[in-house]
């Protein structure tokens, strides 16, 4: 069961909210809970795939059965990393794109890297993902 | 006897061909996908059956790839390469695929026939959406470096005149395709021109380029209009 709740909330976050690393303007900065600067940009200009990717999601919920529920409109304005460890925690939603790692430095890895979160291969232990 | 076996061999490898095919009969959502409980395993049903796999032609096993059903899940990695990667390694078709010497010549005989700019405007964004992820499914397949790396020189060349010419027309409708639906059509150019791209090294450095290479990582659509420049000027001169 445990497995089922894994599996559907780390495809929920991945199909609900587009995770493609794309262009970007300029960039600004949050916090992890430890105060390291992670570095977070405005998102791109790609409102065109937001439908496709919405559909793609819903479709994706029907075909397999799942539990996951949409929580509201996708947008570009932040994707996945961001609303796991940054949106969810109270953090803005605005220009918020997290990447996985910025000009080739660690980026989003800061948050269990020396900082408030440590990393488990358990899935029964997750808290985010 | 002799002239029969030989009049009928190639007749009768030939009808093979012409007759396998691989539509996925099992589709995601269908009964006995959700029979499966575990969630991975349902990618099995996709799979092309082992004796079907080695007679299917290279030009079938290409259709069966770009109607992949579960192509959606390229969009839930941290970049596309990271998407192909992820359905690759849940589906046969694409390990063949890349193993096929005549996979890139034919899927450039399919690209060649798709045209950026083909959608009415009047569609819904949903409908221009399912148009342009056609073009990311097939430039992820051209760009990968096992289907590259069988191309001749004269077929690679080809393709990177293509892609140059697609990526202007999607460029005359930026707003629509934005940096996802540009990124793929540069990527394999990238892949292919990396070595060659001088002037984009001296800009914005080796690794810019490789990060772009490697995981599509780009910061904004000049770099792009970059290499695409560059790839033009090689072309031009022949190198």
């Amino acid at each position: 069961m445990k497995t089922n709740d894994y599996i559907f909330r780390y495809l929920f976050f991945t199909l609900f909210l587009i995770l493609i690393a794309i262009a970007a303007n300029s960039q600004g900065t949050i916090q992890t809970p430890m105060g390291q600067t992670v570095m977070v940009d405005p998102g791109g200009d790609d409102s065109y795939w937001v439908p496709i990717c919405e559909a793609d999601a819903a479709q994706w919920i029907i075909d397999n059965n799942s539990d996951a529920q949409r929580i509201g409109a996708a947008t570009t304005n932040y994707n996945c990393h961001s609303y796991a460890w940054n949106v969810s925690e109270g953090g803005s939603s605005i220009n918020a794109w997290l990447k996985q790692t910025y000009n080739g430095q660690p980026n989003l890895s800061k948050y269990w890297t020396n900082d408030a979160y440590t990393s488990t291969s358990n899935v029964g232990d997750y808290e985010k993902i | 006897m002799d002239s029969f076996l030989l009049i009928a061999i190639p007749f009768f490898s030939f009808a093979q061909n012409e007759k396998a095919t691989w539509d996925y009969p099992v589709k995601p959502g269908s009964k006995e996908w959700l029979n499966i409980e575990d969630y991975f395993k349902r990618f099995e049903l996709l799979n092309i059956p082992a004796p079907l796999l080695k007679k299917i032609s290279t030009e079938e096993l290409v259709k069966s790839c770009l109607n992949y059903p579960e192509y959606r899940l390229i969009f839930t990695r941290n970049d596309l390469q990271s998407g192909y990667n992820f359905i690759r390694s849940s589906f046969n078709g694409f390990v063949e695929l890349e193993t096929r010497p005549d996979a890139g010549k034919e899927l450039m005989k399919v690209y060649a026939g798709y045209k950026p700019d083909g959608f009415d405007l009047n569609l819904t964004d949903l409908e221009i959406g399912r148009f342009m992820s056609k073009f990311t499914f097939i430039e992820l397949l051209l760009a990968q470096t096992e289907i590259q790396n069988k191309l001749n020189p004269g077929d690679l060349k080809e393709l990177m005149s293509i892609c140059s010419q697609k990526y202007k027309v999607k460029k005359d409708r930026q707003k629509y395709y934005g940096g996802i639906g540009l990124q793929t059509t540069v990527l394999v150019i990238a892949r292919q021109q990396s070595k060659k791209l001088a002037n984009v090294k001296m800009k914005y450095g080796d690794q810019k380029i490789n990060a772009f290479v490697d995981n599509l990582s780009f910061d904004t659509i000049d770099f792009l209009d970059d290499i695409v420049t560059e790839n033009d000027k090689i072309l031009s001169d022949g190198l």
